[in-house]
């Protein structure tokens, strides 16, 4: 008897068991569910799905947020055509986001770095040639801000390198007349990074620390469970987005506080708690970059008065924040709450000493339309082949500061194998007014035999700022004509590759 | 041990039961089985399963009555214990013991084991014939008797029902016979239902045919769709019968005149048979009637000149020439063009299903609207539906013409590739010409003015000479819109002008290269757009196509759909990216969505190529750089806030975009312009609407009358009048329309009519002497017409004074604005000449002489001769509106919403008079309409609205 009633005993154990594995989606098992995906934890957010079989809208919905953050757009828009889970206004706004994500992301290339545990999609397989700087850019930035905010991030880090404005709105969702309006590059949302290829602009943009940038956000949203504010998020990001490297010419160094002061005093302030939905829907570029400062001087200010550790202190406090106003966990964190944070922060800008104006720059700019139409008759004369005569037609011109000038003359220069001529043509980096990744090319190619740290200085830093621009991919080296200029190309493998793959882009 | 012979007792018990006891039962069990027949027939011809097997079941049981009865008497007759039992026993039971006590005797003294015993074998045999031998033959007589007797009652009851029922309905029993024994619904032994059977055929109504007679055996070939009556006198009442032809089967009905009828339509080969239904068997007559329908063919079309290939480029105009045949009679003839997906039929005839036999032609522009849109191969058929109403309307279609389409963006390529190369050629020039501004070496031989004159000129023709070939090409196509023409031509020239210095002649050369490379990149960019967005239709088509291969069944179309699309979506991405940077871009953009695309297909993932074609098409309908904002990233980190971005350098060339601002100034300039004019025929015609003076009325009355009693003397106009009698009544008509528009103080059309009668009135003067007319009339007439012209001479003469003092403010405002035109149109011109973009010297020409007009007028309406002004007006407006018309870009191919539909054949130089190509006769009605609409409209507004008139009218029909 006593053996019967354990036997029986067990069998009700196991048909509990099972129905509780089956049935795990209960509220409390949906919140679960959201708050591994929200933290980020795709692996902990499948396994429990994966013990679901329910049907519920809520469940559906989670199932294809999961997918989306997964990057398996195809899978969520197949989840949401379910007409269950699209009667909420949440599921119709994902349903479309998948929707969309979907077309720009099918059939993607994906290219993996396991040891760096680095999932890279590309929507054009050109971009291949662009990987591995990817990859090493976007460990090097992980571990750094990682390390400094003492988050981790889990792997694969996943990030979708798109085309395009239109496939970088597609897979985010953010509105495309926002995205051009504000001149976005990359999102972070669905706990990856989606960013625009290089390729997508004409003379490339700072990709590096936009992925940092993005990164950063990937961060904060795992510490807070995503109950940042937008201020914090973009703040934090600002502020993180080149400190994961060493330091760079022409790098912003009192950009924030500068702007951030002047937009106050002239009245354009923005306003922590009026940024909206995102900086990048903000109605101009000039906005954008006011509320940029903003965010990131305020920040600054806070860390600087507070500390590292408050900061972190404060993502800890949001990620247990159930209430939706994050003041409290700023007043928890620090004894004021925003608004008297937000007072004591323009105090401290209004206190600062007024603004000085830059110093001009070295050496005088010549008459920009006769810059340009040298320019461009070099060009024309250069890309067919005619380097003595795009040289003398470029040498009258004033360069000044513009490395754009002096970057044409001294390929010119070089294209009549006048070297010497060249590097005094191009002038060195105090000389000149921005980064121009052509410009730090050729001075690379310059420095290659005298100076072989600061060639691979001029490279990285050409590489930082447009990396498919020939002069860059290829190491200072450049088509004269149907014929490199150089035949010799790069050493490394990888920056062959780049070579022959900006080479192939073409760019007029 | 042989056997023993029976012996002679046991013979007769033996026979006795043979011939009586045994007959007997033998008969009874032949009745049985009788009865079982006709049983089992009755309850199988129900013929529903369950009673076939009860009618087989009672057919078994009388078979086994019978086989019982014959297999008892054997074995009875073979056993004496049998016989004995059977016989002996049942009449004499004692002795029937007692006989069987013996013979077992005899078998126990017979058996192997009897050696044993002493008993004889002798003594019990004659044992058992003495206990035999001891039965009476009269007992065993009556028993026999009572025992065959008793039998035959039961055999005569058996017959008596078996016979009944047999002599009711004696075919029922075959029948049911039949039906019992039936295989697969079917039964073995056909019988005959119908007599005096009848067939009849009607074809069907649209074949026109009368109805006829069949034979009701044999072979019948029939139209489809005819209806088969079969008719006849049932052989037997009570049958359900039925038409049977293959599964199907038709009911006969009552004809109301005793008969039964049925009727078929013909669709399919069948053999008809008359049958009668036995629940679920059929039993049908031995012979039917075979019928074979004959189908209504589809039309044949026969095109001329298919099947062949054209490609779309070479093509001026197709000239289709069909006929078309019909075995039957023909509803319509129609165009059908194809396309991948897409399909256009388009209604050439539409006839009266009667006729067999159409010919006809068309012809296709290569400007239609659908070849314009069509970026794969287009399939030309003719195709023509005939008039069957029994299986539907079938169409016959033609062999294909196939058209091959320019590729998309081929053309825009070819002629960016050109343009590319005339850049070169400056390019190349610009080269050369760069070391003359160098100062000669020492020893270098000095070079004349002459010399460098030469020099400059040689270099310059060399340079020039692929921008002129450049601007009278056609590219696979395509034309260089007018716009781009002028401007270019307008470079030529600029550059072609003596350069008075070296340093001018570079810097000249400079800025026409760079005009030209302006003028490149700004043609390249709206070519890219354009063949973006056709572009875009081709990735919808690829999308198209991948849906279709998400059905399994269609995947093999769907491959080849997708296939030739991604063949023109490819070459397309090819060409669009050679077009400037936007083409680049959006060509790069497309290149690497159709690799993405292809390796969905090669993954076999019909989804997700569907996917991803159709982010390219939304992608490529939107024709915008891939990066629109700042030129290097904005937000989002990363951007350059903040940061060192180096400012790009500006545009080298600003000839293009103010060639463009030239062309939108010249437009707005001859709008304004037309507007001025306007604005003084308004006030003119205003001024001259003044109060009518009482005493001015009824002088212009009276003059009226006088005028009508001088002209009198002349003749009305009727037939039969010579030469000379005919002016002078078509002189008194004119001379009255005069005195009407006198009376009405109309004077400018009462001026008019005096002149007309005034030339009349010579004709008649000069007129041979036949004339009835006399002089004294004519010169009457003449004097009184030339006093009254006079008269209103004056008047009008007076009024316009009178209404140019009142235009007089107006007009000076007018001529303040005009003055401004003119300057502007002086501005405009200088621009042209001397600018960045020149215009040609035709543009820069017109708008000189417009300036002078211009200027002209001015002066005209600030005296107040507004009259005179306007005139100088409009000859100005019409050099304004010619240059505006030069410059208006050609509409371009692919260019959505012009062109559409245009007339097949018209305007088309290869639809020669060989065919009755429509659509010619239609635009010459349009031009004919047009020109009396005009006609209309200008002829009887004689004031100064008229031209105004014309002009808006014009406008109207342009």
């Amino acid at each position: 008897m006593r053996r019967w009633l354990l036997v029986l005993a067990a069998l009700v154990a196991l048909s509990l068991g099972a129905r509780a594995g089956a049935q795990p989606f209960g509220e409390r098992g949906l919140r679960a569910l959201a708050e591994a995906i929200a933290d980020m934890e795709l692996g902990r957010a499948q396994e429990l799905a994966r013990r679901s079989d329910a049907e519920t809208p809520q469940f559906l919905f989670q199932r294809a947020l999961l997918l989306v953050n997964l990057g398996d757009c195809v899978g969520a828009s197949a989840v949401l055509s379910n007409p269950a889970v699209t009667e909420s206004k949440e599921g119709a706004q994902l349903a479309e986001i998948a929707k969309s994500c979907a077309r720009a992301t099918a059939a993607g290339f994906v290219v993996e770095d396991k040891e760096r545990g680095i999932w890279l999609r590309l929507q054009d397989d050109a971009d291949r040639v662009f990987a591995p700087f990817v990859f090493k850019v976007a460990a090097q930035a992980r571990d750094r801000i990682g390390a400094e905010l003492r988050v981790d991030l889990p792997r694969p880090l996943r990030i979708d390198l798109v085309r395009d404005l239109f496939s970088l709105s597609a897979v985010t969702g953010l509105p495309l007349e926002a995205a051009e309006t504000t001149g976005t590059l990359a999102v972070a949302r669905f706990s990856r990074v989606i960013m625009l290829s290089p390729r997508a602009t004409r003379s490339g943009y700072h990709w590096e620390d936009t992925l940092a940038h993005e990164l950063t956000h990937l961060f904060v949203t795992r510490a807070t469970r995503d109950h940042a504010p937008l201020w914090l998020q973009e703040g934090v990001a600002k502020r993180y987005e080149n400190r994961w490297r060493e330091a760079r010419p022409f790098d912003p160094k009192d950009w924030a506080q500068v702007t951030a002061t002047r937009a106050l005093r002239r009245g354009r302030s923005i306003g922590l708690t009026k940024l909206g939905p995102s900086i990048a829907m903000l109605p101009t570029p000039e906005e954008a970059s006011t509320a940029y400062a903003e965010v990131q001087s305020f920040v600054d200010y806070f860390v600087r008065e507070q500390g590292e550790p408050a900061l972190r202190l404060l993502f800890t406090d949001l990620k247990g924040l159930a209430s939706e106003d994050p003041s409290s966990a700023l007043r928890s964190v620090s004894g004021y709450d925003l608004d008297q944070w937000n007072r004591r922060w323009q105090k401290s800008l209004l206190d600062a000493p007024p603004e000085v104006v830059a110093p001009p720059h070295a050496g005088k700019g010549g008459d920009a339309r006769d810059l340009a139409r040298r320019a461009r008759l070099g060009d024309l004369l250069l890309d067919a082949g005619y380097g003595q005569e795009a040289a003398t037609v470029l040498a009258p011109g004033e360069a000044g500061g513009s490395p754009h000038y002096r970057f044409r003359v001294a390929r010119a220069e070089l294209a009549r194998q006048a070297p010497d001529q060249a590097a005094l043509r191009l002038g060195v980096e105090t000389e000149i007014d921005g980064l121009f990744g052509p410009w730090f090319g050729l001075r690379g190619r310059l420095l290659e035999a005298t100076d072989p740290a600061g060639a691979a200085r001029a490279f990285a830093l050409g590489l930082a700022s447009d990396p498919l621009a020939e002069e860059v991919a290829c190491q200072g080296r450049f088509m004269l004509g149907d014929r490199p200029d150089d035949p010799r190309l790069p050493a490394s493998p990888d920056y062959r590759a780049l070579c022959a793959g900006a080479r192939q882009l073409g760019r007029d | 041990m042989p056997p023993i012979p029976a012996p002679a007792p046991l013979e007769a018990l033996a026979t006795r039961f043979r011939t009586r006891v045994a007959r007997a039962r033998r008969q009874l069990g032949v009745g049985l089985l009788l009865l079982g027949i006709v049983l089992a027939a009755l309850l199988a011809r129900q013929g529903t399963g369950l009673t076939r097997l009860g009618g087989a079941a009672l057919l078994l049981a009388g078979i086994s009555a019978l086989v019982y009865v014959a297999m008892q008497a054997r074995r009875t007759l073979s056993d004496r214990r049998r016989l004995i039992a059977a016989t002996l026993s049942r009449a004499e039971p004692a002795l029937g013991a007692r006989a069987l006590r013996a013979l077992s005797l005899v078998e126990r003294v017979g058996s192997p084991d009897a050696a044993e015993t002493t008993e004889s074998p002798e003594l019990a045999q004659l044992h058992f014939q003495r206990v035999l031998a001891l039965a009476p033959a009269k007992s065993l007589d009556a028993w026999a008797s009572r025992v065959s007797d008793r039998l035959r009652l039961v055999l005569l009851l058996v017959v008596v029902g078996a016979g009944t029922a047999l002599a009711l309905d004696p075919a029922r029993i075959l029948e049911g016979l039949d039906v019992l024994v039936a295989r697969a619904g079917r039964a073995p032994v056909p019988m005959y239902w119908l007599s005096s059977l009848r067939v009849e055929s009607r074809p069907p109504a649209y074949q026109r045919s009368a109805d006829h007679a069949l034979f009701p055996t044999g072979v019948a070939h029939e139209p489809v769709g005819s209806v088969i009556t079969v008719q006849g006198q049932p052989e037997r009442e009570g049958r359900t019968l039925v038409l049977v032809g293959g599964t199907r089967e038709v009911p006969f009905v009552s004809d109301g005149s005793g008969g039964v009828v049925a009727r078929w339509v013909l669709s399919q080969p069948v053999e008809l048979r008359v049958a009668a239904r036995f629940g679920n068997v059929l039993i049908t007559e031995p012979e039917g009637l075979e019928l074979r329908p004959v189908a209504d063919e589809a039309p044949q079309v026969a095109l001329e000149g298919a099947p062949r290939q054209l490609e779309m480029k070479d093509m001026q105009a197709l000239e289709l020439r069909y006929s078309v045949h019909d075995d039957h009679g023909l509803r319509e003839v129609a165009l059908v063009l194809r396309a991948g997906g897409r399909e256009d039929r388009r209604t050439l005839e539409r006839l009266d299903g009667e006729v067999k036999q159409h010919t006809g032609a068309q012809a296709l522009a290569p400007r239609d609207a659908f070849l314009r849109r069509s970026f794969l191969p287009v399939e030309v058929t003719v195709e023509a539906r005939d008039n069957d109403g029994a299986s539907g309307p079938k169409w016959g279609k033609s062999e294909r013409i196939t058209l091959l389409p320019t590729g998309v963006g081929e053309g825009e390529a070819l002629r960016y590739a050109a343009l590319e190369s005339a850049r070169a050629a400056l390019v190349k020039g610009y080269a050369r010409a760069l070391p003359t501004l160098e100062p000669s070496k020492p020893g270098d031989p000095p070079r004349s003015a002459e010399q460098l004159r030469k020099q400059q000129k040689a270099l310059v023709e060399e340079s020039v000479s692929p921008l002129r070939q450049f601007v009278q090409g056609t590219f696979a196509g395509v034309t260089v819109p007018k716009t781009a023409q002028t401007f270019l031509i307008g470079q030529a020239r600029a550059l072609e002008r003596p350069a008075p210095t070296a340093e001018t002649f570079v810097r000249r050369f400079e800025d026409v290269l760079l005009a030209v490379d302006a003028a490149l990149r700004a043609i390249g960019d709206r070519d890219a757009q354009t063949v973006s967005k056709r572009l875009g239709d081709v990735a919808e088509e690829v999308a198209d196509g991948c849906k279709l291969g998400q059905d399994p069944e269609k995947q093999r179309d769907a491959k080849l759909r997708v296939g030739v699309a991604m063949g023109v979506l490819a070459r397309g991405a090819a060409a669009l990216a050679s077009l400037s940077t936007l083409g680049g871009d959006l060509g790069g953009v497309a290149q690497g969505e159709l690799r993405r695309i292809e390796r969905a297909l090669a993954a076999g993932s019909f989804l997700e190529a569907e996917l991803a074609a159709r982010h390219l098409a939304a992608r490529l309908r939107r024709p915008k750089p891939s990066f629109s904002s700042a030129d290097s990233g904005g937000v989002e980190g990363g951007g350059q806030g903040g940061r060192g971005g180096a400012q790009q350098p500006g545009e080298a060339s600003q000839a293009h975009q103010q060639f463009q601002e030239l062309m939108r100034e010249l437009q707005q300039l001859a709008a304004e312009h037309a507007g001025e004019i306007s604005a003084v025929e308004g006030a003119l015609e205003s001024a001259e609407q003044t109060e009518q003076d009482p005493e001015l009325q009824n002088e212009a009355k009276e003059r009226a009358e006088a005028l009508r009693r001088a002209l009198e003397g002349l003749p009305d106009y009727g037939p039969g009048q010579s030469p000379g009698e005919q002016a002078a009544a078509l002189a008194r008509e004119h001379g009255r329309a005069m005195a009407e528009s006198l009376s009405r103080l109309s004077l400018r059309d009462a001026k008019q009519s005096a002149q007309s009668a005034k030339q009349q009135l010579d004709g008649a003067r000069k007129a041979p002497a036949d004339s009835s007319v006399s002089p004294e009339s004519l010169s009457r007439a003449e004097q009184e017409l030339q006093k009254q012209l006079t008269w209103v001479e004056e008047q009008l003469e007076k009024a316009q004074q009178a209404a140019d003092a009142r235009a007089k403010e107006a007009l000076e405002r007018s001529s303040k604005r005009e003055q401004e035109m003119a300057e502007r149109a002086q501005n405009l011109s200088g621009r042209g000449r001397h600018g960045e973009a020149a215009l040609s010297s035709e543009v820069a020409e017109a708008l000189d002489r417009a300036e002078g007009l211009m200027r002209e007028a001015a002066r005209e309406l600030q005296n107040g001769r507004g009259e005179r002004g306007l005139q100088l007006q409009r000859d100005a407006q019409r050099l304004l509106d010619q240059e505006e018309d030069d410059q208006r870009p050609e509409p371009q191919q692919g260019d959505e919403g012009e062109q559409r539909g245009g007339e097949p054949g018209a305007e088309s130089p290869a639809a020669s008079g060989k065919a009755e190509v429509p659509g010619r006769d239609k635009n010459q009605r349009a031009e004919e309409f047009r020109k009396r609409v005009l006609q209309g409209l200008s002829r009887d507004q004689g004031g100064r609205l008229g031209p105004a008139v014309k002009r808006y009218a014009e406008g109207l029909l342009k």
